[in-house]
């Protein structure tokens, strides 16, 4: 197996952990506090909007600094070879 | 029309004019390459900025900066939930789709969306399909940047309906066929600094204005306490349509042709990484803003003559006139940015995949530079005489056109590229099975399909199965093939066709 191959699959599987444990937070916060109780204002902005909205907002944009910066692995040599394979021939 | 001044006509003509500036830049540069690749990936050569702002750029459209101010205007809060699924669009988009296709559009030599898909699986005519989809549901989003842009015009300069269109079709059509990829890409990077600058001063200034977002919260809450609380208006988003949508625009930025199209022109992954960084920290700023000025917009810019003036009447409302033509540039530059991503995109199936690889594969520069010209006008001409119709709110076109291409080729793509397995059968039923299933939801049940979920959820979950079933089905791929795009062999020891 491909070593970018199967580093790019963890990779995946991480952001998709991501994104889920996210869209649980989201919609659950605001599932509680927005559909089920009035609204109050938050500085200005709905409860459910600051707790269910802005705060993951900031807390997985600060996960997304570390996703991108610090896990998506830099290339492997092979992994930036020039062009080669079943299109490139056809194709110039 | 809300009133413009001058200054507003004279900002539009020097964005417009710093525009074109780039194309004819663009232009000197690729006119010395070779014209496929460079016209159509700049010869992979892109680096972080220029692929960071060139993605969000065509992600976010007439849609974002018209449409979606327009719902927060009518609905209120409830729009903040109904945009969150952004919050990982990054993540998202980058990690799950974008560093490999980025691997294996530099492995394979791959200029184009149905590029990839063609010779991952080996056939003509997954590429014939999937070019020919491309061209008919950006086709769609295209219609949706027209009538934002027309409706922009209309209302902050007065230009009639049909005139604004007009423009918008000529003026993206010239830079994009003069240009070509790295046209589209620098303009991109120069509109999306406008779009982001414009968007958080108006977002201060029509704060300021209402009183600070206490007093707006306090304004919605006596007009109608709706306004702040879910599902929102007229039963705006139940819990399934909130559940659906935070799924929807991921996988809609992860699934869309012109947005996987960017990952082929990056120059490697450090690239990549910066880009995504990039992509986060822009669309943190830029998205709750934007909604946050639609909702303003109904306090300090409560009648509208129709529903899409929410964006061009909060901008003439709030930001002080001296600064308003600045500011109202930026959707401008939204719409232009992603419309020629879509023109490039549309022109570049019907030059690359339908008519070189099935055609004339010695197809030399000249040729290739004529029918690209031609083929960029023809299609923004169609989707001209569609835009004469516009519904009354744009922001659902976008939707539609954005989750059809996704449901259509998200699971083909995704399983393509991490299953080793996939194959041409598999492919062929995920498109296939994805796209009639989205088209004829759409025409019996409209937004709202079984459970209250959205189209796209079920055509989604019908591609996936299509997808998987009929792989299981039918042979697997050849030993080759998968040891190309998923082993060690080296290309030639694998028995491929090499240079």
């Amino acid at each position: 197996m491909q070593p970018s191959y199967r580093r790019c699959r963890i990779e995946a599987i991480v952001a998709g952990v991501l994104w889920f444990v996210c869209g649980c937070w989201v919609v659950g916060v605001s599932f509680f506090l927005g559909y089920a109780q009035p609204a109050r204002s938050v500085f200005g902005v709905p409860h459910w909007v600051f707790w269910g909205v802005f705060v993951p907002w900031v807390v997985f944009f600060l996960i997304h600094c570390w996703y991108s910066l610090v896990f998506l692995r830099d290339d492997s040599p092979d992994d930036s070879q020039p062009p080669a394979g079943p299109a490139s021939t056809e194709a110039r | 029309m809300y009133a413009a001044n001058p200054s507003v006509w004279i900002a539009f003509c020097l964005y417009l004019a710093a525009t074109f500036y780039f194309a004819y830049l663009a232009h000197r540069k690729t006119a010395k390459a070779d014209f496929i690749e460079d016209f159509f990936v700049a010869g992979r050569e892109i680096g972080p900025w220029v692929l960071g702002f060139t993605w969000l750029a065509t992600m976010a459209s007439g849609g974002t900066f018209v449409g979606s101010p327009s719902l927060a205007h009518h609905y209120g809060w409830p729009v903040m939930l109904w945009i969150s699924g952004y919050i990982v669009v990054a993540t998202a988009g980058m990690g799950i789709m974008g560093k490999r296709i980025a691997e294996i559009g530099r492995r394979t030599g791959a200029l184009t969306f149905p590029d990839l898909l063609r010779d991952r699986y080996e056939s003509k005519w997954i590429g014939v399909l999937s070019g020919v989809l491309v061209v008919i549901l950006h086709m769609a989003y295209m219609v949706a940047q027209y009538v934002a842009g027309a409706r922009l015009v209309e209302a902050v300069l007065g230009v009639p309906y049909l005139w604004g269109i007009l423009g918008f079709a000529l003026t993206v059509a010239a830079y994009t066929a003069y240009g070509g990829f790295r046209a589209v890409a620098w303009t991109d990077s120069f509109q999306a600094v406008v779009m982001l600058f414009g968007i958080l001063l108006t977002a201060y200034f029509a704060i300021e204005k209402a009183g600070g977002l206490s007093a707006v919260f306090a304004a919605l809450n006596t007009e109608s306490p709706d306004l702040v609380s879910l599902p929102g208006p007229d039963n705006f988003l139940p819990l399934s349509a909130a559940i659906s949508f935070f799924f929807i625009w991921p996988l809609s930025a992860a699934g869309q042709p012109s947005l996987l199209t960017r990952f082929l022109t990056c120059r490697d992954t450090r690239a990549l990484k910066r880009a995504s960084f990039l992509i986060g920290a822009y669309i943190f700023l830029l998205y709750p803003a934007i909604i946050t000025m639609g909702i303003v917009g109904r306090v300090i810019a409560p009648e509208l003559q129709t529903a899409d003036h929410a964006t061009a009447a909060t901008i003439l409302a709030a930001v002080p006139p001296w600064l308003a033509g600045f500011v109202l540039a930026a959707p401008m530059a939204a719409i232009m940015s992603t419309l020629s991503s879509f023109l490039l995109v549309s022109s570049s199936a019907v030059v690359r995949d339908l008519y070189q690889r099935n055609f004339n594969p010695q197809l030399s520069a000249k040729g290739a530079k004529s029918l690209t010209y031609v083929s960029t006008y023809l299609v923004a001409a169609v989707a001209f005489v569609f835009a004469l119709k516009p519904p009354q709110f744009l922001q659902y076109i976008v939707v539609f056109a954005g989750t059809g291409l996704t449901a259509t080729f998200l699971f083909p793509t995704l399983l393509g590229i991490y299953w080793p397995r996939m194959n041409k059968a598999g492919c062929l039923a995920g498109i296939l099975g994805g796209f009639l299933s989205f088209i004829v939801q759409y025409a019996l049940y409209g937004t709202q399909s079984w459970g209250g979920f959205d189209p796209f959820v079920w055509s989604l979950l019908i591609s996936l199965l299509c997808s998987v079933v009929s792989c299981w089905l039918s042979a697997p791929p050849r030993k080759e093939l998968r040891e190309w795009y998923f082993g060690t062999l080296a290309p030639t020891a694998a028995g491929l066709d090499c240079p």
